[in-house]
């Protein structure tokens, strides 16, 4: 299935945090693919999509920094006008909700990234390809 | 002025009551308590052994933990067709502390209460504001009925509203002002800002305040900020409520109305009665109350007593403002918080780590409560929504289980601070 493994990091929210973790990815020489900041007042959440999220979490986790691996999937932006509405459309047809989703841009490609219940992916990834969108191996 | 005349009785005829009154106490609750009938004979103590007031030293102790065991009635001694009146307070389970009345203990309530507001220089030409919370809490309803006995106005006003409050101070022309020490400096604030000559408008002339601690500092910036006497008052909801004592014009001390309640201090850790003058915990015996007579009842509040008769008349002994407590109970705007409740609620709550912290601060002159919530080190979810969730889901239930409004603030893993590995419960700012 072509899920993509997204690395969220909890954050206070609080002068430097977020410099904290990023000092940490680049001393580990992590290059980062995606990168998403919610905030919600007094904290927020970082979710990046890496080479390799298995290593960096356990590289964190051994500095003391909790994060938490979640399967998402991401679909290409078709250069069309109404392409996300037709992913979004074609999805709640099927009655799966979205949690979140962002966009992102590698240069040559864009993609929107998408996170349901994980019980929900393969049946939205199934109904997406069958309506001729592309979802992505990687981003 | 004084209400009754045994508030200023010889200390001789005081011990006489209280001996003759300790007996029958312990008599009933002996004949009728399954709960002090087992603790009296586990001692080997025989009611009848009473002759002194100094023996109330053999009779065992009563504990907060006593009344949650036999949550909700177990420890009335009367039957419920009998009780008139039930109030609670905050339980660590989510169960409460339920004291009960009947109408002679409603009499009790209220003459004590009357003489509280006639030591506080109030009678029946005054109009009471009243801004202690009704409801469960004993705090509103006992200042509510005692004002009634002394024939005052009362103003059922409760707590919160400020600018409604201070309209009705003004146009009932309040003379008597009872709450929370930080919300009558609260009040008073937001009153001056209507100008700095703003009491031209309000009539008080006294005020009792209670229900947390208080220094000498706050008592003096409130009894300024409104220009009036300031009264203290001291009470517990398992011994009456408000009405245990309360401190009269010449003295910073309370007079504790000995004919209804016998007060000791102990040594908390070892259980020893301490000389008089001496700091310790203060432990009372009710006298007179019939649904729910306590014996020694440790009340956990730290503080000392003198016996010499005072300059208004009184001749029951006076306490200390109380200076401190024997375990970790904070009070925050009144309402009395334990940190193992706290912990219980968040022990009830998924996603989030037992590693918390619990930061007393004050918000102006009100007391406002921050818990800290370590996140799990496995967050269970990543998005806001659900964090959110369990933010509220936290404060709800601390609402609903402990009557505190709290903020709560979700960390990182690891981040609260620990000494020799184990956390930092309590941070009480408010301590300057």
């Amino acid at each position: 299935m072509k899920t993509i493994e997204q690395l969220s990091i909890f954050l206070e929210n609080r002068t430097g945090r977020l410099g904290e973790i990023t000092r940490r990815l680049a001393d580990m020489d992590v290059s980062i693919r995606t990168l998403e900041l919610v905030e919600a007042g007094d904290f927020g959440i970082l979710r990046l999509i890496l080479p390799d999220v298995h290593a960096v979490k356990e590289q964190l986790s051994t500095q003391g920094i909790s994060a938490k691996i979640t399967k998402v999937f991401a679909v290409e932006i078709a250069d069309n006008v109404g392409c996300f509405h037709r992913v979004v459309s074609a999805l709640a047809d099927e009655g799966i909700d979205i949690a979140y989703t962002y966009t992102v841009h590698n240069g040559a490609q864009g993609a929107f990234v998408i996170k349901t219940a994980e019980a929900d992916i393969a049946r939205a990834i199934a109904r997406l390809e069958n309506d001729g969108v592309t979802v992505l191996d990687a981003v | 002025m004084i209400w009754n005349q045994a508030e200023s009785a010889p200390r001789e005829a005081i011990e006489a009551t209280q001996v003759a009154r300790l007996k029958e106490t312990a008599r009933r609750v002996y004949a009728i308590s399954p709960f002090y009938k087992k603790k009296f004979d586990e001692l080997g103590i025989n009611p009848e052994a009473i002759k002194s007031v100094e023996d109330v030293q053999k009779l065992p102790f009563t504990k907060k933990q006593d009344l949650r065991d036999h949550y909700p009635f177990g420890l009335f001694c009367v039957p419920m067709s009998e009780v008139v009146r039930v109030h609670s307070s905050s339980g660590t389970t989510g169960k409460p502390t339920v004291v009960g009345y009947n109408a002679h203990d409603m009499d009790v309530w209220n003459e004590v209460m009357a003489r509280v507001y006639t030591m506080s220089g109030a009678s029946a030409e005054d109009v009471v504001h009243n801004g202690y919370g009704y409801g469960l809490f004993t705090g509103g309803l006992g200042f509510h009925t005692g004002a009634e006995t002394i024939g005052a106005a009362v103003v059922p006003a409760s707590g919160g509203f400020t600018d409604r409050q201070l309209m009705l101070m003004r146009d009932f022309g309040a003379t008597v002002l009872a709450c929370t020490p930080s919300f009558a400096l609260h009040l008073a604030e937001v009153a001056a800002k209507a100008g700095n000559d703003f009491r031209k408008d309000y009539k008080l002339k006294t005020g009792i305040f209670g229900a947390e601690p208080t220094s000498k500092g706050l008592k003096e910036e409130v009894a300024k900020a409104w220009g009036i006497d300031y009264h203290e008052v001291y009470g517990l909801s398992e011994i009456i409520g408000p009405g245990v004592s309360c401190s009269c014009k010449h003295s910073d001390r309370l007079h504790i109305f000995e004919d209804h309640f016998l007060a000791e201090i102990i040594d908390p850790k070892t259980g020893e009665v301490l000389p008089e003058g001496e700091r310790g915990e203060l432990v009372i015996t009710t006298l007179t109350k019939q649904a729910l007579p306590i014996i020694r009842y440790r009340t956990g509040d730290i503080t000392s007593i003198v016996k010499e008769p005072c300059a208004c008349g009184r001749t029951h002994a006076r306490m200390e403002s109380i200076v401190g407590r024997a375990d970790d109970m904070l009070i925050v705007n009144g309402v009395n918080v334990y940190p193992s409740q706290v912990e219980h609620v968040i022990a009830n709550t998924e996603g989030v780590t037992l590693n918390y912290q619990i930061i007393a601060d004050k918000k102006g002159h009100l007391d406002k409560l921050e818990i800290l919530v370590e996140v799990s080190d496995d967050i269970l979810v990543d998005n806001v929504g659900d964090m959110e969730r369990i933010k509220k889901d936290i404060q709800a239930s601390l609402l609903n289980n402990l009557y505190i409004n709290a903020a709560v603030r979700l960390v990182e893993p690891r981040s609260i601070e620990r000494s020799v590995g184990k956390a930092v419960r309590v941070v009480d700012k408010r301590k300057d």
